[in-house]
């Protein structure tokens, strides 16, 4: 409640923290939301153009309502890149909380693999990871998650350093908490603002790479609308129907906008240092 | 400076070796058999098994990777599963093309971020800076491509100022190679312009800040010489280390340009290695990719070095 509140000061956060309510609401309830099935075929309509009284949006090569798939196409987008975050957050928080915490060999041996998988740039990881899976959602959940963990891992371990000698730690320790104890009440929480932070500049990266790529025919396979594979066949019909290609895109620009515009604003309210 | 480049030249190599043996144990991670993968489930396993001893993957793991890190000084990064050729000439040929576009991009982000990150840093919480931030966070958000798609439907199809796809080498004829590059680059260079805008003016900000730029205003220098003579180099000091650190962004930036814009550059040689699961090509890249992000790195690092001497007392 107290962190609402203090939300309310940043008004541009509060303001990106509900379009990304209502693009999670417009994901969970697609099917009540779209006027059509994502998948329905009717050539007797294709390339209908924009502002089409049936069809705002217009609809694409195979007649299908193209604000309907941009609907639907929310659902993986966020699917994914809530999930390649959470699968980074939880290997890369684990192995920096281990290697802060315990230090010595550990800590140097896996901030040395981190480093080099860090060197990686994160969309070569991924091409390597779904060249290896095979491209579907599932490959792409994994490949950014791999790619996004070696961040996580630094920040969790910058920020364990930071705290593990810290004088109520020490107490704890004194008291006799055991090093798991120590990690769960006073650790932990203490970083979980400065992980915050970097899950909400992820969700925004996770779903620029997504479509990214989507685009490159490497994401979530056809006929699942996806925005980065609407991107790929709005290319191809640029002429036929520019809306295809223009509306995915402005959906993505806006949720990633949204998204770094609340962790900007987060960023800002947990630690009002950094505010500039 | 000479003890400090070849610390940092003799502790590259290690970091060399690490990479090839975390790239290397990538392939033999797919579950099952790399061949099987490449050749699919339908596939004999007389021809599996042949296809193994072609590549010589039947050998001891250790075996195989000695064979396979021993071309590598000489340039032998192996051939490719589907053409049987040898990769790095396939790899070399495309560099001219990358480079080129990676070049011009970066020159038009430097030239639309820099100066507006800076004046938005010396301006803090003025309109312009606050203009900055929005406009900047909006750039930033934007997916690459889809600028690109909108600048070659707009400019290259409808207005057909430009040519929209292809690439004509420069050795061919300069103006037409010119005339290909502008789309691309201005893509990429608006792409990552944002984002070494924001850099700028946080790099900006945190000089402004410091204690010698309040000593250089107590002294009664004028704005203009503090800015110039203390804020701005230091400024660029720290953004050059930002900056080393995401070059990663414009390279995979590259590799979405140039299959946008078909430029026959190594980003889509790899996007095509993916697409036919070629595993030694994707390796290889993947190899060069990262070899090349951690040499910029180690250049950005020397040069940080140089021009700050407190680094090297580290």
């Amino acid at each position: 409640m107290d962190f609402l509140k203090r939300l309310r000061r940043y008004p541009v956060a509060l303001a990106a923290g509900l379009c990304i309510l209502a693009v999670v609401l417009t994901a969970l309830f697609a099917p009540v939301l779209a006027p059509y099935d994502p998948d329905e075929m009717d050539t007797a309509t294709r390339f209908a153009p924009l502002g089409t009284p049936s069809h705002w949006l217009g609809t694409d090569e195979f007649g299908r309502d193209i604000l309907s798939r941009i609907i639907y196409g929310s659902r993986v987008s966020l699917l994914v890149a809530f999930a390649a975050v959470a699968v980074a957050l939880a290997v890369g928080g684990v192995l920096g909380v281990l290697a802060g915490f315990s230090g010595g060999m550990v800590d140097v041996l896996l901030m040395r693999l981190m480093d080099l998988l860090f060197a990686i740039p994160a969309l070569m990881v991924a091409l390597g990871v779904v060249g290896l899976l095979g491209p579907s959602a599932f490959s792409v959940v994994v490949a950014l998650g791999v790619a996004y963990t070696p961040l996580f891992a630094r920040i969790a371990r910058s920020a364990v350093v930071g705290v593990r000698s810290a004088a109520y730690i020490e107490a704890a320790r004194a008291m006799g908490a055991s090093p798991a104890r120590l990690i769960r009440c006073e650790v932990l929480p203490n970083i979980l603002p400065i992980l915050l932070v970097q899950v909400t500049a992820s969700l925004a990266w996770g779903i620029l790479d997504e479509a990214s790529l989507g685009f490159l025919g490497l994401g979530v396979q056809p006929p699942t609308s996806s925005w980065g594979a609407m991107l790929t066949t709005g290319r191809q019909y640029m002429y036929q129907a520019p809306s295809i290609a223009l509306f995915a895109g402005a959906a993505v620009l806006v949720v990633v906008f949204a998204f770094n515009l609340f962790g900007d604003g987060l960023r800002d309210l947990l630690d009002p240092r950094s505010s500039r | 400076m000479l003890r400090y480049t070849l610390y940092r030249l003799l502790l590259f190599v290690p970091l060399l070796w690490g990479l090839s043996v975390v790239v290397f144990v990538y392939i033999h991670l797919i579950p099952g058999d790399p061949v099987q993968a490449m050749v699919g489930s339908s596939a004999s396993q007389e021809f599996v098994a042949q296809l193994r001893e072609e590549f010589g993957l039947n050998r001891p793991l250790l075996v195989q990777y000695v064979d396979w890190i021993s071309g590598l000084p000489a340039g032998d990064l192996g051939i490719t599963f589907r053409s049987r050729q040898p990769i790095a000439p396939l790899l070399l040929a495309r560099i001219p093309a990358t480079l080129e576009l990676a070049l011009a991009g970066l020159l038009i982000a430097l030239l639309v971020g820099l100066p507006s990150g800076i004046l938005a840093g010396l301006f803090k919480n003025s309109p312009f800076d606050h203009l900055f931030s929005i406009v900047s966070l909006a750039g930033y958000s934007m997916p690459l491509f889809w600028l690109g798609t909108l600048l070659m439907v707009w400019l290259g199809v409808n207005w057909k100022v430009l040519p929209s796809q292809g690439y004509v080498p420069f050795t061919q004829d300069p103006l037409k190679n010119l005339q290909y590059l502008v789309l691309p680059a201005f893509s990429l260079g608006l792409g990552l312009g944002p984002y070494i805008g924001r850099m700028a003016r946080a790099a900006v900000i945190e000089a402004l800040q410091e204690q010698y730029v309040n000593y250089a205003h107590a002294k009664g220098l004028r704005m203009r010489t503090v800015v110039n003579r203390y804020v701005l180099r230091n400024a660029m000091i720290s953004l050059l280390v930002v900056f080393g650190l995401n070059i990663g962004f414009l390279l995979s930036g590259q590799i979405v340009i140039e299959e946008l814009f078909n430029w026959p550059g190594a980003g889509r040689l790899i996007v095509r290695a993916v697409l036919e699961r070629d595993y030694f090509m994707i390796q290889a890249s993947v190899l060069i990719y990262a070899s090349i992000f951690l040499a910029i790195n180690l250049l950005v690092e020397l040069l940080h070095a140089y021009l700050d001497p407190r680094v090297q007392l580290k």
